[in-house]
């Protein structure tokens, strides 16, 4: 009998709420499975990460993200091609290549900065 | 006298772009010393133990299983092979220098009369060929077990490639060019692992020295479970950066082969060898 | 009632959709296959094909096969666009690979 006297605008923005933190608790974790995938960012192979196990060293270990991109577009222009800061970068050209998707790389992107 | 200067000028400078175009004897050298200075504890010819140069923790594994290697049946069957007659009574003994035996030193050759590298595995099909026998799949089976009981019999033998004239140098140049070229969707060159980050680790697998490559194959590989010819290797690592590999004995692997080989110049043969 | 209008319009408009894609005939699909099959054969010539077209190229031949031509076409343009980033890598190898000497 209560619950019908909250106001319905009240429930709209708990509901708008919890869905647009919802979302964005998705693309961090689906940042995550591209980031550790090894079809698809296979970070690992090369970056140390997160709770990533037995990384590789080739690549700078991804901590403090924030600290090291404060632009993220530059970070982003780092995983679509990084050859064009080293032209014989080993990273892949993610993004150049097609390896990820755009929207992949913005959850990748999403998640990086989490870290 | 400004007409002297010019030319003096572009001269220089024709020298200068030269750097690139070194002779194979100055690009060995520049290979080699590049590892030494690299790895300046690793002896050279220690070079031709790959990863187990570089990690004491996998040679000492790999040293344990060396005890009893788990290639020997395959290469007790070689030996067979090697020495059974083909139908018409002759066999390979009859195709190569010395019997075949201690040559796997000097593959693979350049053949000035037909302006074509030659590796040990064609070289061996090629005589079958020759002696009315059919051709044997390259990368793996008989061939691979063939060439690594020849290998054996070169054991310490120092690897010596020749590059004996321009259309040889041509093969060699393009072989050169394969090797530090990036190809596959992932945009990688033979160098990007084996020169600038050898040593360092991909996952938990360290990317071995480039120097000594081939003085070990055919190699047993535990995830094949047999013998590989190093052009069965070449097709594995062009998968693993997502290029089609390319036919055994195409020409583009067997200048490769002939390029890689002679950076080895000088090491021992040490094949056929066991890895991971 | 309304709901029930709305849905129903909703799927009025989804057989639209559905029948204007549809409209992707066969010979567009062969035409967007034949044109990714010459961008894969020049990226052999060049000696820089990657591995991930062949399995395209199979997957849109099949697709054309069931007349499944949407699939078809989207499958041949992803193919071609593999292949031209895989010629455009071959002709910037044709000077880059000197910067992978040892130095």
């Amino acid at each position: 009998m209560l619950s019908i006297k909250i106001p319905f605008k009240f429930l709209f923005i708990i509901v708008a709420l919890s869905i647009i933190s919802n979302i964005a608790l998705a693309s961090e974790m689906d940042g995550k499975k591209i980031a550790f995938d090894r079809k698809k960012g296979n970070c690992l192979a090369c970056h140390a990460m997160d709770d990533g196990d037995m990384p590789g060293n080739i690549g700078p270990p991804l901590i403090v993200m924030k600290t090291r991109f404060p632009d993220r577009a530059i970070l982003k222009a780092q995983i679509w091609d990084a050859t064009i800061k080293n032209p014989i970068s080993i990273m892949p050209p993610f993004g150049k290549h097609h390896i990820l998707s755009d929207a992949e790389i913005e959850k990748l992107l999403d998640y990086l900065y989490t870290l | 006298m400004k007409n002297l200067l010019n030319i003096l000028v572009i001269f220089t400078s024709l020298g200068c772009i030269n750097i690139a175009n070194a002779t194979p004897e100055q690009d060995k050298e520049t290979f080699q010393r590049f590892y030494m200075e690299r790895f300046p504890d690793v002896s050279k010819e220690d070079f031709g133990n790959g990863v187990y140069a570089l990690d004491q923790d996998a040679r000492d594994q790999w040293e344990s299983m060396s005890d009893f290697p788990p290639y020997e049946d395959d290469l007790e069957a070689g030996e067979e092979l090697f020495n059974n007659p083909f139908k018409n009574g002759k066999n390979y003994a009859n195709c190569f220098k010395n019997g075949g035996e201690n040559i796997r030193q000097n593959y693979p050759k350049f053949d000035t009369e037909r302006n074509s590298v030659i590796t040990l595995e064609l070289a061996i099909n090629e005589c079958r060929m020759k002696n009315g026998e059919s051709a044997l799949p390259y990368q793996k089976g008989d061939i691979a077990k063939i060439s690594a009981y020849m290998a054996s019999t070169s054991e310490g033998s120092l690897i010596e490639i020749k590059v004996p004239n321009d259309n040889a140098l041509i093969a060699y140049e393009e072989g050169k060019q394969y090797f530090y070229s990036k190809r596959g969707q992932l945009n990688f060159s033979c160098a990007n692992c084996h020169i600038q980050n050898v040593g360092r680790k991909a996952r938990s697998e360290t990317l071995s020295p480039a120097l000594g490559h081939p003085t070990h194959f055919p190699v047993y590989r535990m995830a094949w479970q047999n013998f590989g010819t190093l052009h069965r290797r070449f097709a594995s690592c062009n998968k693993q950066v997502r290029a089609q590999p390319l036919a055994g004995q195409s020409e583009d692997y067997r200048n490769l082969e002939y390029f890689l080989t002679y950076m080895s110049n000088g090491l021992p043969i040490n094949g056929p060898a066991s890895r991971k | 009632m309304k709901i029930k209008s709305l849905l129903l319009s909703f799927l009025i408009f989804l057989s639209c959709l559905t029948t204007t894609v549809q409209a992707a005939t066969q010979s567009q699909a062969k035409e967007a296959i034949l044109t990714a099959h010459n961008l894969w054969d020049k990226t052999k010539t060049a000696g820089h094909e990657w591995n991930t077209i062949k399995p395209l190229m199979a997957q849109a031949t099949q697709a054309l096969q069931e007349n499944d031509y949407i699939t078809a076409i989207a499958l041949a343009k992803k193919a071609s666009t593999q292949s031209k980033l895989a010629l455009v890598q071959a002709e910037r190898e044709k000077t880059n690979w000197l910067n992978n000497l040892p130095k």
